[in-house]
């Protein structure tokens, strides 16, 4: 286990940021702004919202950097995954136009 | 060796992490590749299809927005039942657990109500490209709110036990990282599927 965890108060503030987001990612949406701004603003907020609830609520804020490792390399993994399909969607997408 | 040896023994490669932990974080890596292999190709499919519906036409944003809420609080209460639990505050470890059970469950009939409403709209997994990546990623992270569901009552049954102090709460905390991941897949998927 954790030697060292956050306190409810800090618990709380997270939460509040997260709805706070959230509220923000609806806002945005239905506001109609444009499709640039809107993607820009969610993929920021999604990020913000999963790496706070990372390293607060499964506190690797807290733990040792090591553990970092294990979420990590999948992740990486997964991006690489997605970015090494790209030219071949950017291929398609040319052929189209 | 016994139980309480092998339990307090670390994993060679990340010393100070109980095996318990360090079991869950493995678990844990193959459910972000099994997600990340899922929004990858949506993504892939999405960019490489010259038309797509705008998921606010089709979906009901503000209700999923409610969902959302209603996930993060779950989100809230399991790091509050941990709380209690690192205090040995029996009472306040139940009803947390309870709670987050609860708000697990009020997210599934939310869902259950979205789906129901897009069927009778018409909206189905064979609809469309879109229909299918819905129903496919909603589907299996509803998959996961069950299992982490069934895994919380398990919990509250072990609590209700007195079988949690504030020296033992290694289950809560490891179930807890669970329950936090399948909120994280739903934050990427709501931006992602439900806003994009």
């Amino acid at each position: 286990m954790t030697t060292t965890h956050p306190t409810a108060r800090t618990y709380l503030a997270i939460y509040g940021w997260l709805i706070g987001l959230t509220i923000l990612e609806v806002g945005v949406v239905l506001a109609g702004w444009p499709r640039g701004a809107i993607v820009t603003i969610l993929i920021a907020t999604a990020l913000a919202k999963a790496l706070l609830i990372a390293l607060y609520f499964m506190h690797l804020k807290f733990d040792r950097p090591v553990v970092w490792l294990l979420p990590g390399i999948p992740v990486v993994l997964g991006i690489v995954f997605v970015l090494a399909l790209f030219p071949d969607v950017v291929f398609h997408l040319v052929q189209r136009m | 060796m016994t139980r309480a040896a092998a339990h307090a023994e670390p994993a060679a490669l990340f010393p100070e992490l109980p095996v318990g932990k360090f079991g869950m974080w493995v678990f844990l890596v193959s459910e972000i590749m099994f997600f990340t292999g899922l929004i990858g190709s949506y993504i892939v499919l999405r960019l490489g299809s010259s038309s797509w519906p705008r998921p606010g036409e089709i979906l009901n944003t503000p209700l999923l927005g409610v969902n959302t809420i209603v996930l993060l609080s779950s989100s809230l209460t399991m790091a509050l039942a941990l709380h209690a639990a690192q205090q040995g505050r029996q009472a306040a470890l139940k009803r947390h657990l309870l709670l987050t059970a609860l708000l697990g469950l009020t997210f599934l009939g939310i869902k259950g109500y979205d789906y129901l409403h897009m069927w009778h709209e018409g909206f189905m997994m064979s609809s469309s490209l879109f229909g299918s990546c819905y129903y496919l990623l909603t589907g299996f992270h509803a998959l996961h709110v069950l299992s982490g569901v069934i895994l919380l009552a398990y919990l509250f049954v072990v609590a209700s036990r007195g079988m949690f102090s504030a020296t033992n709460y290694g289950r809560i905390e490891y179930s807890g990282l669970y329950w936090h991941f399948i909120d994280i897949v739903w934050v990427i998927l709501f931006a992602i599927l439900c806003l994009v």
